[in-house]
């Protein structure tokens, strides 16, 4: 039951960060969005029992493409 | 050339069957997708990979022929890459660093902290892949973090691409020799060399080597895509 609950939250967390994401117009709160979009996926990942996605997921979606994300936007411009 | 409206009606004639091809194969859900691949695997994984993560022992053991080429698909996507940023290759010293917004010292600071232990973790989750969740392309991945923050800390950092790269495709076809050692030992090729007979700590060695060499080809492959993105567009 407590479990169902916190799936729902984090899902809904998701969704909301999926929206935002799109709206928001600086992009380095747009980067820090996705990878915490990314880390809560993790955690839902993990919530399947599939710990070897999860861990993947934590490694790629948060850590390497927000720093890729990060030097792009060192190298161009960070409004929209 | 026809008309707008013949257009739309074939357009939807088209989704119409694409539909109906896809409803009439729900029919056969419940054959297609039975429970015997699994069963399987419960019953004889264990035994016949040696491996105590049943997930590692199908990606190394039943589905390594996919594994492969999934390694193989970073070693194009690394040739893509460089062929785009086409930068020369006796060009060293990347001059990473964020122009206009410099890098925060509070980032700088907890960088320091967090590349050992994010270097540690890497390498503990390669070579424990075949007992705890993850394997060589996870831990290769968090590996590769770990250097990706080094560039962050050091702006100087010098790498010789060209070097990277080769050691890539030695451990690519490390990778698939290894792979193939069963053709002699066991006259199957794409399996663990040793057989289950030999018992479970000698199947390890086989886990713990492809293991190794995946996340070392994993690594050194995002290392290169790092150097050669840092390297673009200075």
């Amino acid at each position: 039951m407590m479990t169902d609950i916190l799936n729902m939250l984090l899902l809904l967390f998701l969704i909301v960060c999926a929206i935002s994401v799109a709206r928001i117009r600086d992009l380095l709160g747009a980067v820090i969005i996705f990878a915490s979009y990314s880390l809560v996926m993790a955690i839902v990942w993990q919530q399947l029992e599939a710990p070897d996605i999860a861990i993947t997921e934590a490694a790629i979606g948060a850590g390497v493409t927000s720093l890729l994300f990060i030097a792009t936007i060192s190298k161009t411009r960070r409004e929209e | 050339m026809l008309s707008s409206v013949s257009r739309k009606l074939i357009l939807i004639a088209a989704m119409a069957v694409v539909f109906g091809l896809f409803a009439a194969s729900l029919i056969d859900l419940a054959s297609l997708y039975n429970d015997a691949t699994k069963d399987y695997f419960f019953e004889h994984g264990f035994e016949e990979t040696g491996s105590n993560n049943l997930v590692t022992g199908i990606l190394l053991d039943y589905r390594l022929f996919d594994s492969l080429f999934e390694a193989g698909i970073l070693l194009v996507a690394v040739s893509g890459v460089i062929w785009v940023s086409k930068h020369d290759f006796a060009d060293k010293n990347p001059n990473f660093m964020i122009d206009k917004y410099k890098t925060p010292d509070l980032f700088i600071s907890f960088a320091r902290l967090v590349y050992p232990l994010l270097l540690a973790f890497g390498l503990y989750i390669i070579l424990n892949g075949h007992l705890s969740p993850g394997g060589g392309f996870q831990g290769g991945a968090l590996a590769a973090t770990a250097i990706l923050i080094l560039y962050f800390i050091d702006k100087n950092k010098e790498t010789d691409i060209k070097r990277i790269v080769t050691i890539e495709k030695v451990l690519y076809l490390a990778i698939i020799l290894v792979a193939l050692l069963s053709l002699f030992t066991r006259s199957t090729a794409f399996t663990n060399f040793v057989a289950p007979a030999a018992g479970r700590q000698w199947q390890v060695v086989y886990l713990v080597t492809l293991n190794v060499l995946i996340g070392l080809k994993v690594a050194f492959g995002l290392w290169t895509i790092f150097t050669a993105f840092l390297k673009e567009g200075r």
